[in-house]
């Protein structure tokens, strides 16, 4: 369904946009519907980061490289040097595969040293600003 | 408006247009847009079902060339079309020479001299020689009497084999269906191989069947193949084509396990151990190593099983005397045949033989 953004007085449409439409990845029910719940528009955008974030390298077929493979690094040694490795590729890797952001910012907080917030900023192209996700990695046991 | 199914490419197998193909149908609805974009979960859903669709197309097309011997390309399946039509693929065989062996001397302490089985060469008897910078071990496959000229026993023609001799033994229990019997080594000289079968105290030996117009119901024969892990399996008649075996019978293979590396060339020989505890020889090479060779290759395997079927076992054609002559040869590089009407003496049929080594 495309929203459409009208001149109120004659009536006249001068843009149209497209809106993002994707599966929610839980493929939880939708309450009333009971048909799959679908994230709209920011929501949409916010779960695709996510995915590439979490996506490790070699796990989709036959795109090797695709991923922010943070899980490969939570083994690594806690220094500096190696939280701005991460920070980059996460940055890199959302600029190569997400064409719907832009100013993207990766902050991470490393306050226990079995675990990794991190945050990103981001802007939607011809969207709304100053987008944020959250989430935090860390080891299962 | 969606379009139809009619309009997706059936025929792209690969991951990246099925992909395509999935993503150009889901244009054509409204529901869900973010198909294009990677990160997306549709995104996943698309990939996952081309990753699926390919790898099923894979494996069809593999099982489909897999079922034809021109297209096979597994060795195991090789075999097994190679099977249906009769033929079975040579074995690794083992580098071979012969020599005349004398040891001197030989005199007991008590100034008489051994008797002919005292002196005995024993089957698997060792020798060394040094080939290339390497050591390599030959053994004797058959017992050999020697004959006596005073102080010097001579054996006139030893025949040495590179390798190992190695034997297996199985109980055979007709509880178990169709039961075939694994050789325990994979690199095993099928032509060497003797198979004798001990049924209530009486050992038999089993001969290998070549032509099965010859078997009767109480043949001693055994068959042999190639499993489909590359061991040689033996099994038995079943009481009209070949001896049947009773339960508890007890099998006993012997063979020669063959070398990685065959020492064809070498014609040096020292004996490994003593003969009675006599152990001054004098060896003569009669014939250097010669004919190791490797398990029949595949394309070898798909060249021969189709003229092997169209001879029939037959020796009518020139076809027919190119195929039985690479059966007994198998390391014959190439064979060449021609008729006794090609020549100034009728009636007769020539083989020539170019060897691999």
């Amino acid at each position: 369904m495309a929203i459409q953004t009208e001149i109120v007085n004659n009536a006249k449409i001068v843009s149209t946009k497209e809106e993002w439409r994707d599966l929610d990845l839980f493929f939880k029910a939708h309450p009333i519907t009971g048909d799959v719940t679908v994230k709209t528009d920011t929501d949409a955008v916010k779960r695709s980061v996510k995915n590439i974030i979490l996506t490790n390298h070699f796990e989709r077929p036959f795109k090797p490289n695709f991923g922010g493979s943070v899980r490969d690094m939570l083994f690594e040694l806690n220094t500096s040097r190696k939280l701005r490795k991460v920070q980059n590729r996460l940055k890199e890797t959302i600029e190569a595969f997400e064409p719907r952001v832009e100013d993207v910012q990766v902050i991470l907080k490393n306050e226990d040293s079995n675990e990794l917030n991190i945050t990103i900023h981001y802007s939607i192209k011809n969207g709304i600003r100053t987008q944020q996700v959250d989430f935090t990695v860390t080891r299962k046991r | 408006m969606a379009i139809k199914s009619s309009q997706i490419n059936v025929t792209d197998l690969d991951f990246d247009s099925i992909a395509t193909n999935l993503k150009t149908y889901l244009q054509g609805q409204e529901t869900l847009k973010d198909y294009n974009f990677e990160g997306s979960t549709l995104a996943v859903l698309v990939d996952l079902l081309a990753y699926s669709s390919h790898i099923g197309a894979v494996n069809t097309n593999i099982a489909g060339s897999e079922l034809f011997l021109d297209s096979a390309q597994i060795r195991k399946n090789v075999v097994s079309r190679a099977k249906d039509l009769g033929f079975i693929p040579a074995s690794e065989k083992c580098s071979s020479a012969t020599i005349e062996l004398a040891i001197r001397n030989v005199k007991n302490a008590d100034g008489t001299y051994p008797t002919v089985s005292q002196m005995q060469l024993g089957r698997g008897s060792m020798f060394s020689t040094v080939y290339d910078g390497a050591t390599y071990n030959f053994v004797v496959p058959n017992t050999i009497n020697p004959t006596l000229a005073g102080s010097t026993y001579t054996y006139p023609s030893v025949p040495l084999v590179q390798g190992t001799y190695a034997s297996d033994q199985f109980v055979f229990d007709n509880q178990t269906p169709n039961p075939k019997f694994v050789l325990s080594n994979e690199r095993v000289d099928r032509s060497r191989l003797q198979v004798s079968v001990n049924s209530g105290g009486t050992s038999t030996t089993f001969t290998l069947s070549t032509n099965i117009s010859n078997v009767k119901t109480t043949s001693a024969v055994y068959y042999t193949q190639e499993n489909e892990e590359g061991f040689v399996e033996i099994y038995f008649g079943d009481g009209v084509l070949g001896k049947a075996l009773s339960d508890g019978d007890i099998i006993t293979t012997t063979y020669i396990m063959v070398d990685d590396i065959h020492a064809d060339g070498a014609k040096n020989f020292t004996m490994v151990n003593s003969v009675n505890g006599f152990s001054d020889t004098v060896i003569t090479v009669s014939a250097k190593a010669s004919g190791g060779a490797e398990k029949e290759s595949i394309e070898s395997i798909k060249f021969k099983a189709t003229k092997f079927y169209t001879s029939q076992n037959r020796l009518v054609t020139l076809n027919d005397y190119k195929a039985k002559v690479t059966e007994y040869y198998p390391n014959a590089d190439a064979v060449a045949v021609w008729g006794g009407e090609e020549t100034i003496h009728p009636s007769m049929v020539k083989c020539s033989l170019q060897s691999n080594h």
